[in-house]
C-alpha cells in the first residue's frame, strides 16, 4: 500500500467514526492485550501487593517512560472519564503532557489539572496532596516493582521469598542501615507491607506519600511496563511501612519552610536554587494543588 | 459519533473493577449494546476479560448452548474444570467441585481461577455471611439470592490458605454484580 492510500484510508475511518486515530482500536491496544491486562488487574486487586506478571506491549514511547501506567490506563479508560496525568507532581512536565495528549488522542477523554475533578489519575513518583475519593483510580508508573531487589538480584529467589513470606533479609538490610547511619536512609521507594502479607515497592514516591496508601478510599494500580508487572492496593487495605519499635517510620521534615508561590506549609516541597547567588526557595511539588491555592 | 460497541468492554470492565475492589458491594453492568439471549449479562461480562488465551468450564446445565455462545463471543476454549481459568456456575453452585478448581501456586497465586456464579438477585444488605478485608470499610453483608447455602462456607475453606485461592463474581439476572476475591474473610453464618 502506498503512503497516500494509507492516509486516505485513515481519513475515511476517522470520518466514519469507527476509530479515533484511524486504524487503531479505541484505547490504542488490541483487544487481546487489553483483556490480558484486565485479567492481571483483577488478580492484582484480589491479592493486594502481589506482583502479577503480564505481557507488556510496545507503546509509542520507550519502556521506562510510563508504559506500564499507560497500558493500565488504556485498558480501563472510557470516553466519560476525566484524566489527570502528573510527573513528580507536575501537570505541565514534558512526559505528563505527552502522555495526556496520547491518551486523549486514542481514548477521547477530557483532561484536567484538578485532582478532585479527575476520575482517573496517572502519576509518576507522587500521590496528589488532595485526598482522593472512592470512585477515583490512581495509576502509578513503576520503574522497579520488586522491593526485594535491593537485597536479592535473582527473580526466582525473590519470588520464592514472597511465596514463603521470607523477608528476613529485608529486615536485616534495614537493621544494617541503622547500624551504619543511625536511621533508615531510604528516601523514596520505601518498602511497605500490604494487607499483612506481601512486602511491596510503592514506586518512587517520597516517604511523605506513603501514609496516603494506608486505608485509603481510592484504588491504587501499579504498572511496570519494562519489568512486566502489575500490582494493586484496593481501598481500605492496611499498608504499613517497614519500621522498628525504636526506629519508627517518619516522613520528610519541612518545618520552617513554605511554598514561595502559595505559602503552603502542609505540602511536599521541592527545593529550587533560584539564582546565580545560590538562594534556595521551596515550591509545592503538586502543581495542580498549588495552582488551586494561588488562584 | 462513534458507536458504543467500540468501548463497551471498557465500560463493563470499569464496573467489574469497581466491584472487585469493593467486595460485597453491588454494581450494575452498563447496558450499552443489547446482546440477545438469556445469558446476555454473562456474555457482556466475559467479553471484556476472556479470549483464546484462557479456558473455561461450566458447572450446572449448559442451557441453550451456553458453552458455544461463550466460545463464539470470546474465542475462549472449553476445558476440564481443574484446568480452567474461568468457571461458570450456572445454578449458583459448584456442586461440590470447588476443590477441583485451580488455586494457583505460592510462587504464582494469580494462577487461581475466577468463578462466575449466576444467581437470582443480589442486594447489598441482610445477607447471611459477614464479609471483611481489603476493599471493605468495616464489614458488609450482601444478600445473594439463588446461591447454594453451603457455597460461601466452601469458598471460605478453599480460600483458607491465602494467597492461594479462587476469586468469585456473582452475577444476577438484572446484570448486577458483586465480588468476593480470595482476600475477603467470610464470617460464620
Amino acid at each position: 500500500m502506498q503512503m497516500h492510500e494509507w492516509l486516505e484510508q485513515e481519513d475515511l475511518l476517522r470520518k466514519k467514526g469507527d476509530s479515533i486515530v484511524g486504524g487503531y482500536p479505541y484505547g490504542f491496544m488490541d483487544d487481546g492485550a487489553k483483556k490480558d491486562i484486565r485479567r492481571s488487574i483483577l488478580k492484582a486487586v484480589a491479592i493486594p501487593g502481589y506482583q502479577v506478571p503480564y505481557g507488556s506491549r510496545e507503546m509509542p514511547i520507550a519502556r521506562g517512560w510510563g508504559t506500564g501506567g499507560i497500558q493500565i490506563t488504556l485498558s480501563l479508560i472510557t470516553p466519560d472519564d476525566i484524566l489527570k496525568v502528573i510527573d513528580q507532581g507536575c501537570d505541565g512536565s514534558v512526559n505528563a503532557v505527552n502522555i495526556k495528549k496520547f491518551i486523549q488522542a486514542v481514548a477521547d477523554v477530557q483532561i484536567t489539572n484538578d485532582t478532585l475533578a479527575a476520575t482517573v489519575v496517572q502519576t509518576r513518583h507522587r500521590i496528589p496532596e488532595e485526598a482522593m475519593s472512592a470512585g477515583q483510580i490512581l495509576v502509578l508508573q513503576v520503574p522497579y516493582p520488586e522491593a526485594l531487589r535491593e537485597v536479592e538480584a535473582s527473580e526466582a529467589e525473590t519470588r520464592r521469598m514472597h511465596a514463603e513470606a521470607d523477608y528476613s533479609r529485608m529486615w536485616l538490610y534495614l537493621y544494617e542501615d541503622i547500624v551504619n547511619y543511625g536511621e533508615i536512609t531510604i528516601s523514596y521507594r520505601y518498602p511497605v507491607t500490604v494487607n499483612g502479607r506481601y512486602i511491596m515497592d510503592p514506586s518512587p514516591i517520597p516517604r511523605w506519600d506513603v501514609p496516603k496508601l494506608h486505608m485509603a478510599e481510592t484504588l491504587f494500580l501499579f504498572g511496570a511496563g519494562r519489568e512486566k508487572r502489575i500490582y494493586a492496593i484496593p481501598p481500605h487495605t492496611t499498608v504499613e511501612p517497614l519500621e522498628f519499635e525504636d526506629h519508627t517510620f517518619r516522613v520528610e521534615d519541612f518545618s520552617g519552610k513554605s511554598c514561595a508561590r502559595c505559602g503552603a506549609t502542609d505540602t511536599f516541597l521541592d527545593e529550587v536554587i533560584e539564582n546565580a547567588g545560590g538562594d534556595r526557595v521551596h515550591y509545592c511539588s503538586d502543581s495542580g494543588y498549588c495552582d488551586k491555592r494561588s488562584a | 459519533m462513534r458507536s458504543a460497541t467500540i468501548h463497551k468492554d471498557h465500560a463493563t470492565f470499569r464496573v467489574v473493577l469497581q466491584a472487585m475492589s469493593h467486595p460485597g458491594t453491588t454494581c450494575q453492568l452498563p447496558v450499552l449494546v443489547p446482546i440477545a439471549g438469556e445469558h446476555a449479562p454473562l456474555i457482556q461480562l466475559l467479553s471484556c476479560l476472556m479470549d483464546n488465551e484462557v479456558s473455561f468450564s461450566i458447572v450446572g446445565d449448559d442451557a441453550g448452548g451456553l458453552a458455544n455462545d461463550i466460545s463464539m463471543h470470546t474465542g475462549s476454549i472449553q476445558s476440564n474444570i481443574s484446568e480452567s481459568n474461568f468457571v461458570i456456575a450456572t445454578k449458583g453452585t459448584t456442586s461440590g467441585q470447588l476443590s477441583l478448581i485451580k488455586r494457583g501456586t505460592l510462587e504464582y497465586p494469580d494462577g487461581g481461577a475466577t468463578i462466575v456464579y449466576l444467581v437470582d438477585e443480589i442486594a447489598e444488605a441482610e445477607g447471611t455471611a459477614e464479609l471483611s478485608g481489603p476493599g471493605i470499610n468495616g464489614t458488609v453483608r450482601p444478600r445473594i439470592a439463588g446461591l447454594a447455602t453451603s457455597e460461601l462456607r466452601e469458598l471460605r475453606e478453599i480460600n483458607a490458605e491465602y494467597p492461594l485461592g479462587v476469586d468469585s463474581m456473582f452475577l444476577d439476572t438484572n446484570g448486577r454484580i458483586t465480588c468476593i476475591p480470595r482476600s475477603t474473610q467470610i464470617g460464620e453464618y
